[in-house]
């Protein structure tokens, strides 16, 4: 459960970086590489809302 | 879940850069940069709320019981996610047939920053030590960074918080739920031993324990081995924005 838990939250990360690279860059080619290293807060809302 | 802050970057500045006015960034790590979003995401939470822009009811954050400074609501968790060790004590490596807390790496001790070292020789750091940011042994001090190791900011984000002082005026300390890290599982220990306090400040270990986020332990975890080296550029990004 908490690997799901960690695999998810990593999906949404990437996800959202990638989105970012896009915005930024209008490419998520250019520097999107496993050579980032790359940190995020997430806030996750337990009540399910 | 909502990604409200992201940050890349690997690099510092040297002592010999900085700007007397402090217009500068000192340090551009990811870990660090994330976190200046994240004030920076709270930071607009707080101006809205104080401005009737935004109400408690679509805000994350609430009002504490005094009705003095804002909190964030309990339903909601914290959660840091790196894909890499954070520098310093967590990516230090266990020396071989040495003790659990002796290490071998680029981080240096503070209290060893001034002194220039012959890069051949290996210099032993214990856990107690605070670091610096990752330097050749043979680096001119005035080309060191001066800035702290991540790992060791993030264990003081364990127990001020994350909002930093100023933020501190309107906000309760926020702390992080649960971190998340992609690396070798087989260096869990040493980033545990990274991120908690022992015996870092002066501080009794029972202080440091209850202020501490690590008591959740189970919540940090370590998985997916990946092989990363560094890139040039940082980034910043927080949601909106």
């Amino acid at each position: 459960m908490e690997e799901n838990f960690e695999r998810k939250l990593a999906n949404v990360v990437l996800k959202e970086y990638e989105s970012v690279l896009k915005q930024k860059f209008k490419s998520s080619h250019e520097v999107f590489t496993t050579k980032t290293i790359l940190a995020a807060f997430i806030i996750e809302d337990t009540s399910g809302n | 879940m909502k990604v409200v802050s992201i940050g890349t970057g690997t690099k510092s500045l040297n002592k010999h850069s900085y700007n007397p006015l402090g217009t500068e960034i000192h340090d551009s790590h990811a870990e660090i940069v994330a976190r200046r979003a994240l004030v920076t995401f709270f930071s607009n939470e707080v101006i809205g709320l104080l401005t009737d822009k935004l109400s408690l009811d679509k805000s994350i954050l609430t009002l504490n019981k005094k009705k003095t400074k804002f909190r964030l609501k309990k339903r909601y968790q914290l959660h840091f996610f790196t894909t890499k060790p954070p520098c310093g004590g967590c990516s230090l490596d266990l020396t071989q047939g040495g003790s659990d807390f002796a290490f071998t790496g680029g981080a240096k001790a503070l209290k060893n920053f001034w002194i220039s070292n012959d890069k051949t020789k290996i210099e032993e750091r214990q856990s107690s030590d605070l670091m610096t940011k990752p330097f050749r042994s043979d680096t001119p001090v005035e080309n060191r960074s001066a800035s702290l190791s991540c790992s060791d900011k993030i264990m003081t984000w364990n127990i001020l918080g994350l909002q930093g002082k100023i933020l501190g005026l309107f906000l309760q300390p926020v702390y992080i739920d649960s971190i998340i890290i992609v690396g070798n599982p087989a260096h869990e220990k040493t980033i545990k031993n990274g991120l908690t306090l022992q015996g870092k400040l002066e501080l009794t270990k029972e202080t440091a324990e209850n202020r501490c986020i690590f008591h959740k332990e189970k919540r940090i975890s370590v998985r997916h081995k990946v092989t990363l080296s560094t890139a040039s550029f940082s980034i910043m990004n927080l949601k909106g924005e």
